[in-house]
């Protein structure tokens, strides 16, 4: 795998987690507690349409969509699903930072498996 | 602000588990997409008919069009659970996508492929532990 592969993946990585990270920003300011029928989801999505962070998460996936577009085009695909664990640890990082999620010690163990997994699994 | 945190339930994890499966359907019209556009190895001279391509390719939209609808269902999982869970709960679409290889295209799964699949199912179980102690969300 080249560098610039290498580059390009971590580029979209970094855009997906932050989609991520804006989305529930946004939707943990909707003063919603449940979600309860489907005029009362109507409602919420209203709202997550409106929200800020949710919208300029929807402009970083458009730039990460584009992105990967590109690193799908080149042919060691398959080197490159390895580096997607990598966003698991941004995620968790991410959360704790900006979200103020409490990470227990469970939290930190089960995604150490699953990146472990991710990779035997990408291995082949 | 209010922090919206809660247990893993069988719903949340049903819902997680339709949305890995809408996604590794749209990864496969997205390869699809890029695949008809006969380019192979996209460079700065080409980028710009490639992305002409693509936009004129039906993998590209029907990926897209399964990416928007799976929008409005991860939304409503990231309003009932932690973005730490959710993410690491669809973890399984990897367990999802080796079966499916195995079953649709009769690949191989090799003792690594199964070790990680067994990895990423305990995995999952630590992080449903990790929100034993929060409230369950209707």
């Amino acid at each position: 795998m080249t560098l610039k592969i290498l580059i390009l993946v971590l580029i979209a990585e970094i855009c997906n987690a932050s989609m991520h990270t804006l989305f529930k920003l946004g939707i943990n300011d909707i003063d919603i507690e449940h979600i309860r029928g489907f005029k009362n989801y109507l409602y919420f999505m209203k709202r997550v349409l409106t929200s800020p962070p949710v919208l300029m998460g929807l402009l970083t996936i458009i730039a990460g969509m584009g992105v990967w577009q590109l690193v799908l085009a080149h042919a060691e695909l398959s080197m490159a699903f390895p580096l997607d664990s990598i966003q698991y640890i941004i995620i968790l990082f991410s959360s704790y930072i900006f979200l103020g999620e409490r990470i227990n010690r469970d939290r930190i163990i089960g995604t150490v498996f699953i990146i472990g997994g991710i990779v035997l699994v990408a291995l082949k | 602000m209010a922090n919206k945190k809660g247990k893993l339930t069988f719903a949340v994890f049903a819902m997680i588990f339709i949305t890995d499966a809408i996604e590794s359907v749209a990864e496969l019209f997205f390869k699809n997409g890029t695949l008809a556009t006969g380019i192979s190895n996209v460079t700065l001279d080409n980028v710009g008919e490639f992305l002409t391509r693509l936009l004129a390719s039906s993998g590209f939209w029907t990926g897209s069009l399964l990416h928007a609808t799976n929008f409005f269902l991860w939304v409503a999982v990231l309003s009932k659970i932690d973005l730490s869970v959710a993410f690491s709960t669809g973890s399984m679409s990897y367990i999802m996508v080796a079966l499916l290889s195995m079953i649709y295209l009769h690949e191989h799964i090799s003792l690594y492929r199964w070790g990680g699949i067994v990895f990423i199912i305990i995995g999952i179980w630590f992080i449903s532990r990790s929100t034993r102690h929060e409230e369950a969300a209707q």
